[in-house]
């Protein structure tokens, strides 16, 4: 078989739909990455154009552009665009398209999770966008703190767009995490060890662990206050014992690790690209993946430097300024890492290259100011004025944007297949460059003179006059410079000729192949061995290309690929994918009118969506796997290897791994903002607690020994005693909920009422699975007698009997210490 | 702060700048390090290097000067990113922590103590020593006295700051947090609510007055007005501002002479001991606290959040600080 037939052959089962349908049918990686970055780009210029109103506003003193009403919407949108729908997703396409021509594999661990995460996306960024249209956007600061976010400050439906939409987002950040991770951990190019992977995939792989279980306090937050604002449950409510503090702490929980998650992926780029510019090996990769993952770690142990201001204790505050001092370590490894890789090398001065140099510039001086306001007594000055303004845009826009722009000069022949032949890129780094520094360098001083972030306005005569006239004139230096970009790209892929491969000469897997990218990725996956494949063997891209490496032989006429052994990258199974399929679109459509029934109250439609959305995820599961087993088959390169239905740790045992940490967090800090409640938060102990008695605790522990145990016994009698022990712990959960009848009362009883309404919709899952599992067990599946599916099921009937123990604990731990102090004191 | 900054800034520019640098002698494809040719003209798809925005075109000969030069890893690596960052931050944090503490409010015998309420959008201010008293945007404390603020909200957060007393502590509802303030001199001294709490945020600003000891007493037997509650002035300034969104400046009637000075106008007008309080010199740059006045440094701009308990009271916020007799205090320390 020649190259081109089995291009051709390859093509035929690859493919995406041609036309406008093809963008709804697509599971392909490198289309929805294509697509997520084109709508992370389009919701960067939205968020762009606030900012060029809000600098508008603030250009003269006592300007009457717009009133505080509309100008509180401004500053909010565009953090919450900027944060949100742009950094967030961009890095996620970013890494949606690359990661498996990285790691010479075919696509995405799942890619119909793929799609559906880009679909909640981009719907529930059009919820955002309509909210802005419509006048009607959040006003109460992209953080949101409440009082002034609930009920209290915000009674409009404003806040709603945030809680609910942004909750709609992070569907998309979690199911790309998930599947990042595994797709980093098992699908991988056979050979290729952990310690050999590209730079890249460990910052990936760090981000995506990192967005498991930093996104989950913000969602949990969302939730809480959603429920106060919609059904009057007091969490943040003191005078019911509930405390504002809550939503800070979960918020910053947060909040500081997505400093750090969207730091890493660009320095993931840079880590990739600037060895190729100073056409050299990066120096210390060993160094530079331990810096990033104690930079993952140590962001977690930091995020009440955003509330030094709030009355911490003063033992806690020197224990956090020394942690937020303490994280410019792995920081600094990093950069004088990549020093040291230019000095190795000779660094040439493209276009990439520049943008990097713009980096280390910009950068640098925001960790400098980060450190600053690190130290307590400078922050107390400093926080909340345009010194803090000036210091995160340094971080963001220095640490994210340009590294990103670099990286788009650096893959734009990979993305558009085109040789650039126009050269705005130069102009347009010139604008920007110099329109950020004279927009943010002197806004520092602003802030020392005392003008606050997020006024409206100002009073002239405070020696703020000239700093903001200029910052105002400078951003719309830079503002052109960033559309100059996008023409820039847009006349190169219409206009430029052809590419060459590899035009950089770069030594990562993801410049073997032709470009633009075939569906395929590759013709035949390559057995890897260093870390820079192409630079050992520059003929590597024409041998897969004739098929010399695994699964060259498209004849079963589906779409394959490798998984390996996470830590030797030992091939192990085949992955068979689904095929082109407007499913996940459909069923992200039913997931936002479940969203779109809370946020306007229609709730008659939220239970039919939820029920629309399980249907839909049986239908989704139902359809893997087959019916025939099929043993053994080969591969290529003379090893066979069985597919994923007849293994014992198919993905979907992986995949359910990892939502199972990013779901455990959100349970997890439930749990930390319970025991915050009760400790710290004033008007505390509620009227009454819940005393669950023994028969309750008898049912339980009935429930939680059945559950689990039946799922190991390997007799259909096991599947029934599992549902009536998940059926005895769902009872005894409802028990404890009667308790506590009125969830309004006091934050205790909604708390308890978060944490048994957790247990039950996980009680409430592991059920349908455990049917679920014996159903396709009785139509014959494969993947359901081999095993795999089983230890699916297993995971999570564990899980939802854990959680539901603990909660019951939790919940009634205060009413029986209560009564014991009460019975041991006469 | 900022000099050490900059020169870490210049420092890591230079490093980067240098790397261009072009040793002459260094022959090429003798590195042992392995870095290996990137791009030789034996590649089937090899071709001309480079996507046209400005490189000259080095052919395959450009990647074996790659290897040219050896760098130790461990100088860049170890020394440069680990140790030196190292040093350098744990002299800050050493530094911020002993001004942090030099900070903590100390129990004393002269400690005045006031509240003030944080509200959608005024500040009301009440006074341990003459309970009648209420005042609205108007803070009356005795100067040359340290002051107890006991910090609340009846509604969203808010955040107390005179920035040329003390730093920002926020109003939490629920909770009572204490700051310490300190004017050295009488006079006026603007405040600003400083956490964005709502469309008025604009004009969330008060007016701190700081007495000599005569007019303190004054004050405190009712003889000076400015701000007393029965005031309503402010209401009307703050419906006008909200209405317009530009008038953050003096309104009507008798709150035109309360209008505070603006924090810059306060720094403008301040006194070299002024300045010492603006930030720069409350973030405890080490040059700056060798500069200033042998006064003290940052002692007067005494800050210290509370324990987030609902009931703190002063003394026992004090009693969080290590014992130390209440001659301890830093400012007094300071003083020649």
């Amino acid at each position: 078989m020649t190259a081109l037939r089995r291009h051709r052959a390859l093509t035929r089962v690859w493919a995406s739909d041609p036309g406008w349908r093809g963008w709804c049918t697509t599971v392909s990686h490198t289309d929805l990455g294509r697509m997520f970055l084109t709508v992370a780009v389009f919701f960067f210029v939205t968020g762009g154009i606030l900012a060029m109103l809000i600098r508008a506003q603030l250009a003269s003193p006592r300007s009457a552009f717009v009133g505080p009403d509309v100008y509180n919407q401004l500053f909010t949108m565009h953090g919450v665009l900027m944060m949100f729908l742009f950094a967030i997703p961009l890095f996620e396409g970013l890494a949606i398209y690359l990661l498996p021509k990285m790691l010479g594999t075919r696509d995405l661990a799942f890619p119909r999770l793929t799609a559906y995460g880009f679909w909640c996306y981009v719907f529930g960024g059009a919820m955002m966008i309509f909210s802005l249209l419509a006048g009607i956007a959040p006003d109460s600061g992209w953080f949101m703190y409440p009082p002034l976010s609930s009920t209290l400050g915000a009674p409009g439906i404003n806040s709603d767009f945030w809680l609910i939409g942004i909750t709609f987002v992070e569907i998309s950040a979690i199911s790309a995490a998930v599947e990042l991770t595994v797709t980093v951990l098992r699908y991988r190019a056979p050979g290729m060890t952990l310690s050999n992977m590209p730079i890249f995939a460990w910052y990936v792989l760090v981000t995506a662990v990192m967005i498991l279980t930093g996104f989950p306090p913000l969602i949990l937050g969302s939730v809480l206050l959603e429920l106060e604002r919609a059904f009057g449950m007091p969490f943040f409510q003191v005078a019911q014992g509930g405390d504002a503090l809550l939503w800070q702490h979960l918020f910053w929980l947060f909040g500081h690790p997505e400093v750090y998650i969207i730091f890493l992926p660009a320095a993931g780029a840079i880590s990739t690209i600037l060895p190729v510019m100073a056409r050299t090996r990066l120096m210390g990769y060993g160094w530079i993946v331990a810096a990033s993952v104690s930079l993952g770690v140590l962001s977690f142990g930091l995020w009440v430097h955003h509330m030094f201001t709030t009355g911490i204790p003063h033992m806690g505050l020197a224990f956090f300024s020394a942690a937020s001092t303490l994280v410019a370590v792995p920081t600094a490894v990093q950069i004088f890492a990549w020093i040291g890789t230019l000095w190795r090398g000779r660094p040439r001065l493209h276009l990439p290259m520049l943008w990097i140099l713009a980096f280390f510039a910009t950068f640098v001086i925001g960790g400098l100011t980060g450190v600053m306001v690190a130290v307590v007594p400078f922050d107390w000055q400093a926080h909340d004025t345009y010194f803090i303004v000036a210091h995160l845009h340094y971080v963001l826009v220095g640490g994210f944007v340009f590294p990103m722009l670099a990286a788009l000069y650096y893959w734009m022949p990979h993305f558009i297949g085109r040789k650039p032949y126009f050269k705005l890129g130069t102009t347009a780094f010139w604008l920007i460059f110099t329109g950020f520094h004279g927009t943010f360098l002197l806004l520092h001083v602003a802030g020392l003179l005392g003008m606050r972030r997020r006024i409206d306005t100002f009073e002239a005569g405070q020696g703020w006059e000239v700093i903001n006239i200029i910052a105002s004139v400078m951003s719309f230096v830079m503002a052109i410079g960033f559309a100059l970009v996008l023409i820039d790209v847009i006349l190169n892929a219409v206009i430029a000729v052809r590419g060459s491969r590899n035009p950089w000469r770069a030594g990562t897997l993801d410049w073997a192949m032709p470009t633009p990218a075939a569906a395929y990725n590759f013709a035949s996956l390559p057995h890897v061995t260093s870390r820079e494949p192409l630079w050992d063997d520059p003929s590597l891209p024409a041998a897969l290309a004739r098929g010399e490496g695994y699964l060259g032989d498209p004849a079963r006429q589906r779409r394959e690929t490798l998984t390996v052994e996470p830590a030797t990258g030992a091939p192990r199974y085949i992955v068979v994918f689904p095929a082109n399929t407007a499913f996940p679109m459909g069923m992200a459509a039913i997931t936002g009118l479940f969203f779109l029934g809370l946020l306007t109250k229609i709730y008659w439609l939220v239970p039919l969506a939820a029920a629309g959305v399980v249907a839909c995820a049986l239908r989704w599961a139902w359809t893997l796997g087959t019916r025939r087993p099929e043993g053994a088959l080969p591969v290529g390169r003379g090893v066979s290897l069985p597919t994923a239905s007849e293994v014992a740790d198919p993905p979907g045992w992986w995949g359910s791994l990892f939502l199972l940490v990013a779901d455990g967090t959100f349970y997890g800090s439930l749990l930390f903002g319970y025991a915050f409640l009760w400790t710290i938060a004033p008007n505390w102990p509620p009227p009454a607690y819940a005393e669950p008695g023994i028969w309750l605790a008898a049912l339980a522990a009935a429930g939680a020994i059945f559950a689990p145990l039946g799922q190991r016994l390997n007799v259909p009698a096991g599947v029934g005693a599992s549902v009536l022990g998940l059926l005895a712990l769902g009872i005894a959960a409802a028990g404890v909920l009667r308790l506590a009848p009125d969830p309004t009362r006091h934050a205790y009883d909604a708390t308890l009422w978060v944490l048994m309404g957790y247990g039950l919709l996980h009680l409430a899952v592991a059920l349908l699975m455990t049917l679920f599992l014996a159903a396709r067990r009785r139509a014959g599946f494969v993947s359901a007698l081999a095993g795999g599916e089983a230890r699916i099921v297993r995971l999570w009937v564990d899980y939802g009997t854990l959680v539901t123990v603990v909660s019951g604990l939790a919940a009634g731990l205060p009413g029986v210490l209560g009564s014991l102090s009460v019975g041991g004191a006469p | 702060m900022l000099a050490g900054s900059s020169l870490i800034f210049v420092f890591v520019m230079g490093l980067i700048a240098l790397a261009w640098r072009r040793p002459p002698d260094t022959p090429p494809d003798t590195t042992p390090d392995g870095a290996r040719d990137v791009g030789t003209g034996t590649a089937p798809h090899g071709v001309s290097d480079g996507l046209s925005d400005g490189a000259p075109n080095a052919g395959s000969g450009i990647a074996r000067d790659a290897a040219r030069r050896e760098t130790p890893e461990g100088r860049f690596v170890i020394g440069l990113g680990l140790a030196f960052p190292l040093a350098v931050l744990a002299a800050l944090l050493a530094y911020g922590l002993v001004v942090g503490e030099r900070l903590m409010p100390r129990a004393g015998p002269d400690t005045v103590t006031v509240s003030a309420e944080g509200r959608q959008w005024d500040w009301r201010f009440g006074y341990a020593d003459a309970p009648g008293i209420e005042t609205r945007d108007v803070l009356h404390i005795p100067a040359a006295t340290p002051v107890d603020v006991r910090i609340t909200t009846v509604d969203v957060v808010h955040s107390f700051w005179v920035p040329r007393l003390a730093g920002k502590l926020d109003a939490v509802p629920g909770h009572t947090n204490v700051l310490r303030i300190e004017a050295d001199a009488p006079g006026r001294y603007a405040g600003l609510g400083a956490e964005y709490n709502g469309p008025g945020y604009l004009g969330h600003d008060f007016t701190v007055i700081a007495h000599g000891p005569a007019d303190w007493q004054a004050f405190l037997r009712g003889d000076i007005t400015e701000g007393v509650a029965a005031d309503t002035a402010k209401t009307d300034r703050r419906d006008a501002e909200v209405g317009t969104g530009t008038e953050a400046g003096g309104g009507s009637g008798a709150q035109t002479t309360a209008k505070a000075p603006s924090p810059t106008e306060a720094n403008e007008t301040a006194t070299p001991e002024g300045a010492r309080s603006s930030p720069s010199a409350a973030g405890a740059a080490p040059g700056n606290s060798a500069g200033t006045s042998p006064r003290g440094t940052t002692g007067d701009a005494a800050a210290v959040p509370a324990p987030a308990a609902p009931a703190s009271a002063p003394g026992s916020a004090a009693a969080t600080a290590p014992a130390t007799g209440p001659q301890d205090s830093p400012r007094q320390g300071d003083r020649p």
